[in-house]
């Protein structure tokens, strides 16, 4: 694995200038390198080995002499993980003209010599390779974090989506699967299952015993004591290590969960796992999916607050509904039946899903401003005088003024002002004509309608919707949109009006009873 | 391990030179690298690399009229070149569909795709 190329060139530049051979042993007993083509007669490659060995047990300098001329010497080569090679020299003892500086005792000082000479090499070139080793981590980490920044970048986008969907964490696990390079990505969420999803590898689904529930169980046996549930995370980079998860799957395998939360609302997991143990969890991968666990339970919580948000004015409809229905007896059950024609009709219409949106609370508040008209005047059995009538007319308009203030029912109130106006445009409070009335008021006017005539009033009795259609056919184009009353005509003939009633709402029925009861009183 | 393929890699950011010659080196590529277009173009009409891995923004010669000038180099050798951007607009997309044998990757960009797409490259060379 370690790259000796510029050590092995020095080595083979130094045999002539220092008549002496070198040659590089692994501890596998191999000869990495040797600047001899072959090795020289006079030694064995056999000898070379065994001092390769010696140097390697012995962790130190050895030195010794073959034929009374011929030297072989080494000293072991270290990483960070030990003694990795033994660096060998070998040659003619050097005689007494040649040394530079000539002692009493030859014998003793050449291996001193050759000891330091060894010993210098091998600190040139251990201090080369760890230099080497540590650029090439940090360019390793380099390229983990270059992996990480790709990912992040690609997912983020993905959670930017405002709202949490199951489509958006499809993408999400599919990105997580592919880029982090695991076998499978899942999230778990144990109060709300129907979030729960997970991308898996096709090739490891067989390797889980029970590939339904796996997830499940991985997310179970996670000790509620352990400590590093504290950073919100747990690990496990192999399962062997545990009876519990290594009973799980056939293969060992590694498992880390992030828990998604925001604030102090936990909502449930995210999970990775893969079969590679070559590989471990590394910090930044932690890191990055503690993140987007994070960025994910925000998208949770915005969608919470958004579906709160919707249930809160859902329920404040209703009770404005109640608070009408107590006042006027006559109306009960009116508004929900306009709103459900309005909504027949507007699905026929094809329109947007914020138009429906709209058409939908229209239509059910449109007689919200009942509730500032005297009751006597709203239920009086005998016909209104003009003063009566002028009050009953403004009720369009304190519909919108009672709504205005919810912001979110803005885009409704135009619908609900304008439900009394008339085709023809002798209708109140502002004689719109046409297409100037707002499509939602034209289509609340023909439910109204029908459903008004198709009612008891204080003043007479409910008519059959045959006869209830045939009126609203006769003031087509005068008091009501044809064109509306056209689709209305379809939707009704397609029973799914009737059915409506029969079906769907047997307390609008009963009311009908109680009205007709009334009526005969 | 060894490939007798070469690969440039044209970059003023240290870490970006320094992480695709650790992941290509590591593959048996040999790697040159170059700080801006002018030594790219020098190092590409002189040393015939097989994939050149620019970045846009650079001092002195920039990415795109290195590719300019090497598209032309086109016609008589072909070769790979990966151009990695921080942000492509539609211009940018329609002048890469111009050149020849050129792909972009954007940034914050993932050294292993860069490492396939160079692979199926050569892979589909034969």
């Amino acid at each position: 694995m370690i790259d000796l190329g510029t050590f092995k060139a020095l080595l083979s530049s130094l045999v002539p200038v220092s008549r002496t051979h070198y040659q590089i042993w692994g501890n596998n007993k191999e000869m990495i390198f040797s600047t001899e083509g072959a090795v020289s007669k006079e030694l064995h490659v056999k000898e070379c080995q065994n001092l390769s060995n010696r140097i390697t047990v012995q962790n130190g300098f050895q030195y010794s002499v073959h034929d009374g001329e011929n030297f072989l010497c080494g000293i072991p080569l270290r990483d960070n993980q030990g003694v990795f090679a033994a660096l060998l020299a070998y040659g003619r003892k050097p005689n007494r003209s040649f040394r530079y500086e000539a002692g009493n005792d030859t014998e003793a000082d050449h291996p001193e010599e050759m000891e330091r000479f060894l010993n210098n090499l091998k600190m040139f070139v251990e201090e080369n390779l760890t230099a080497k080793e540590e650029a090439e981590e940090l360019a390793h980490e380099l390229d983990q974090s270059f992996e990480d920044l790709y990912l992040y970048g690609k997912i983020s986008t993905q959670i930017k989506m405002l709202t949490f969907s199951d489509k958006m964490l499809k993408n999400l696990l599919e990105e997580i699967l592919e880029n982090m390079r695991v076998d499978a990505a899942f999230a778990w969420f144990p109060d709300n299952v129907q979030y729960n999803f997970k991308v898996i590898a096709p090739k490891i689904y067989n390797k889980f015993l029970a590939p339904e529930s796996c997830f499940e169980n991985l997310i179970h046996l996670i000790p509620p004591d352990a400590p590093i549930l504290n950073e919100n995370y747990f690990i496990i980079n192999d399962s062997q290590e545990n009876a519990q998860y290594k009973a799980l799957a056939m293969d060992p395998y590694r498992f880390l969960a992030v828990k998604v939360q925001h604030l102090e609302n936990f909502y449930g997991w995210l999970g990775l796992v893969s079969f590679d143990l070559n590989e471990i969890f590394r910090q930044g991968e932690l890191k990055l999916l503690r993140s987007l666990a994070e960025q994910l339970a925000g998208v949770i919580a915005n969608t919470d607050l958004y579906k709160n948000l919707e249930l809160f004015i859902i329920n404040m409809v209703k009770s404005l509904v109640f608070a009408i229905e107590a006042k006027d007896v006559y109306t009960r059950g009116h508004s929900e039946r306009v709103s459900k024609y309005s909504m027949l009709i507007g699905e026929q219409l094809g329109l947007s899903d914020k138009e429906y949106n709209n058409l939908k609370w229209a239509s059910i508040l449109h007689d919200i401003g009942k509730i500032g008209i005297p009751e006597n005047i709203l239920n009086k059995p005998d016909r209104l005088t003009d003063a009566e009538y002028a009050i009953i007319k403004e009720h369009p308009r304190k519909g919108g003024e009672i709504l205005k203030p919810m912001e979110q029912l803005t885009d409704s109130i135009p619908s609900i002002i304008h439900h009394h106006e008339r085709y023809d445009g002798r209708g109140y409070p502002q004689g719109l004509k046409g297409e100037e009335i707002p499509l939602g008021a034209r289509i609340i006017a023909v439910a109204d309608t029908f459903d008004a005539i198709n009612s008891v009033r204080p003043y007479r009795g409910a008519k059959s919707q045959e006869q209830a259609l045939a009126i609203v056919e006769e003031v087509a184009g005068s008091q009501l949109d044809p064109n509306i009353v056209e689709i209305f005509k379809k939707v009704y003939k397609e029973n799914l009006i009737i059915e409506k009633e029969e079906k769907i709402c047997p307390i609008v029925q009963n009311t009908m009873t109680l009205k007709k009861s009334v009526a005969i009183k | 391990m060894e490939n007798n393929k070469k690969v440039l890699v044209i970059d003023d950011e240290a870490q970006i030179r320094r992480v695709l010659e650790l992941k290509f080196k590591n593959r048996g590529y040999q790697v040159i690298m170059a700080k801006n277009g002018e030594q790219g173009f020098d190092i590409i009409q002189k040393q015939k690399p097989d994939i050149v891995i620019s970045d846009i923004n650079m001092p002195i010669m920039d990415g795109k009229t290195l590719c300019e000038k090497t598209n032309g180099l086109k016609k008589y050798r072909s070769f790979l070149t990966i151009i990695i951007t921080a942000r492509i607009n539609p211009e940018d997309r329609d002048w890469i569909d111009t050149l020849q044998d050129t792909l972009f990757m954007e940034k914050p960009f993932s050294p292993a795709r860069i490492v396939e797409a160079v692979e199926q490259y050569i892979g589909g060379q034969g």
